[in-house]
Formats: structure tokens, sequence, C-alpha cells
């Protein structure tokens, strides 16, 4: 019988009493099988690091879902009471448009564009992707995170941003966007447009200018018309 | 004990690291495990975490261990097995008068949890650069536990000779990056 055979059978439970004896004797007194022995069990121990984390991340995914339908079911039942004062506080909400809800005015949350999410499929990209159209950022930016410890893509780091963004993490999300400018990817008037808001945030409206003629100067189609009147907001 | 079909099956699923299986019983039990961990004056947020925790150890005894209960059920060993990771969490808070107020009908179940080399740390996270056809067939034969031939019956290798030469360059690939560091 092969060394490797007789370790994966003892893994396994599954040696008989003679390949017991066989076994024991090897790993006191065959050095290349104790090596062996180590080997196996030490990946077998990575192994179990690695799914430990995945159905960690998996399980708290599934958590919070439930959290997100019982906010549904919540929301649904108080959408009569909601809709009565957004009536009531519109009319005051419009004409006081101060500078720092310019920024409530024109921020959205981008979609999922990048990854398509297909349930019941179970990994990191997907749980985290799951997590952001669930708008459990908190979730996605953990597993972004750890997506971007082994693979350095610009498009996830962009997701990545408006994770953090989305849950009003300013400025590491402006200086992730910041990060990107130079970079090559999918979303760079995107980033412009993000780090123009972010400025309006912060009251720098000669910088959200810089960066909304920046996005003009690419002549790309998105948020045209937005860009056009958010530059005239500011002048 | 005579077990229920559905037990039996669940069992055999969960060795064969059924993501499935493991969310049904995730949720199956998971408002019980709170209610039960709520007698020890545990919040529900922490004991949401307890329980995650008590799955996945539970889940991984079945994949790696091949655990075949007989005499207990799962929610039994699950409990088990949640109510040691409670203890560990109040000796911790240091709320141990209160770990002697519990009486039930759950033993406690200490897994022998490893506890993990700097060695197989760095090892699992080298896994995650190598390509996932290669992480894919060493976690068969690591993780799993399969044999190469049962291997070759679950995948697409067409033979065991394929299985075994992908799995050694797989294992080269390794070596070299640990060699890199």
């Amino acid at each position: 019988m092969q060394h490797e055979e007789l370790i994966l059978k003892y893994f396994n439970k599954t040696l008989t009493n003679n390949e017991e004896v066989l076994f024991s004797n090897l790993l006191n007194k065959d050095a290349d099988f104790k090596t062996l022995f180590d080997e196996h069990k030490n990946m077998q121990l990575a192994f179990e690091i690695n799914e430990k984390e995945k159905l960690k991340l998996h399980l708290q995914n599934l958590e919070s879902s439930k959290k997100s339908v019982f906010k549904t079911i919540l929301n649904q039942k108080f959408i009569v009471f909601a809709t009565a004062c957004c009536l009531l506080i519109g009319g005051f909400y419009f004409i006081n448009n101060s500078s720092s809800n310019l920024y409530d005015n024109y921020f959205e949350v981008y979609p999922n564009v990048l990854e398509p999410v297909v349930r019941g499929e179970m990994n990191i990209k997907s749980d985290a992707f799951i997590a952001y159209e669930n708008q459990n950022y908190q979730v996605a930016e953990n597993n972004f995170k750890l997506i971007l410890e082994t693979n350095p893509d610009d498009n996830i780091r962009f997701y990545y941003a408006l994770t953090l963004l989305n849950q009003n993490k300013t400025k590491p999300a402006q200086k992730v966007l910041n990060s990107l400018k130079q970079k090559n990817h999918d979303f760079l008037p995107e980033i412009y447009w993000y780090s123009a808001l972010i400025a309006v945030k912060n009251h720098d409206f000669k910088l959200a200018l810089k960066e909304l003629q920046a996005l003009q100067g690419m002549n790309s189609t998105f948020k045209k018309e937005e860009i056009k009147k958010l530059i005239e907001d500011l002048n | 004990m005579n077990r229920t079909l559905s037990e039996t099956l669940l069992q055999s699923r969960l060795r064969n690291d059924d993501k499935n299986a493991l969310e049904t019983i995730y949720k199956k039990y998971r408002l019980a495990f709170i209610n039960y961990a709520s007698g020890f004056d545990i919040d529900n947020t922490v004991a949401a975490d307890i329980y995650q925790d008590s799955v996945i150890a539970m889940h991984q005894n079945f994949v790696i261990n091949k655990l075949n209960l007989e005499k207990s059920s799962i929610k039994t060993y699950l409990f088990g097995i949640g109510k040691n990771k409670i203890y560990k969490y109040l000796k911790e808070q240091k709320k141990t008068t209160l770990v002697n107020q519990q009486v039930d009908d759950y033993e406690e179940i200490c897994l022998n949890e490893n506890v993990h080399s700097d060695k197989a740390i760095e090892l699992s996270k080298n896994l995650k650069l190598i390509s996932e056809s290669c992480q894919k067939i060493l976690k068969l034969y690591y993780y799993r536990g399969l044999t190469i031939d049962e291997i070759v019956e679950q995948t697409d290798y067409k033979d065991s000779a394929t299985v075994r030469s992908h799995k050694s360059r797989c294992m080269k690939r390794l070596k070299t990056l640990f060699k890199k560091k």
C-alpha cells in the first residue's frame, strides 16, 4: 500500500488493525513518512481555517438577510405613516435645500453591475455582492477587504470604496477613490462623480467643481444631466 | 435510539460537506438555541454568534472526522457544543456564577478544536493564491478525505492518473509559494 493511501486511511479512521501497526511503525521510524504525514495534517488544518472563515461569512450573511426581511415587513407596516410624514415635510425639505443636503439630493447607491449574483453560489465574491445588494455594507466591506488581500482587482476596490461611502465612512472612501483615479478599470467617471459628491459633503465646492469639470471632459454619458445640474447648483 | 430517515440523510449530507444541509440545520434550530442561550443571560447578538460557531464546529467535525451520531440527535449534539461555547463565553466574561445555575438535558460537548500552527496559517493564506482547480482538488483530498478514485467519480477528471498528476502539480505550486516568502 502506498504511504499516502495509508495516511489518508488514518485520517478517515478506516485503518485495519494490521494497517494501524504498520502506520505506527512508519510514523516512528521513517522520517519521509513522518514528513508526508505532517504535510497532510497541515493541509487539512489549512483548509479547516479557510473553510471556517467562509462558513462564518456565509452564516453571517444568512443572519443579515433575516434582519433585512424583518425590516421589510416593518417598513410595510409603517409605509402609510412614512408617506404621510414625507408629504408633510416634503415641501419644507425642498424649500430649505442647503448645501449639506445637496449631497443627499444627488447621492444614489451605485448598483452592482460587476458581478451578477447567482443565488446558491457560495464563494467570497458572491457573498460580498449579495451583502452589497442587501445593503449589508459592513459584511460587504469585510468580504471585499478579504478579497483584496489576495486579489488586487481595481473594480473590486471601487465597490470596496462604495461600501465605505454607503456607511458614511467618507474619509477612507475618498482615500480609496483617489487611489483609483490613475488606475485602469471600468469605473473612472463614477469615481470622479462620487469624489465630487464627497467634496460637496465636505463643503469644498471648489474641489467639487474641479472633479465635475474633469468628469465632463471625459465625454461620458454617466450622470450627464446630473453633472450639469450640480454645477449650476454650485455656481 | 432509532434515528429517523431524515436525520440519517442529513448526517450523510453533512459528511459530504453539503452546504444546503448546513443551512437547513442552521435555520431549524436557530431560534431554539437563542432562547436556550437567553437562559444564561446572553443577548441575541452574542447568542447568534455562538450559534454560528457551534454549527460550523459541528459541520467540520462531520466533514473531517466523518462523524456518525448513533446515540444522539443532531440537535442534542449541536446544543452540547453550543453549551460548551456558552460556558467558555461566560468564563471569559467572568459570569461564572451563572454557569452553575443552568440544569438542562444537554451534555456539554468539548470538541478538540485544533490550535493552528504558524505553518498551517501560512499555508491557509497561500492556498488562496493558487488556482481554483488546484484549491478544489486539494480540498477534496485533504479536507474531505476523498480517495483518488472517489475524486475521479465526483469530478470530470478522466482517470486516477490525471488526478494524481494534477494534485502533484498543485502541491508543487504551493511549495513554490512557500519558498518565495
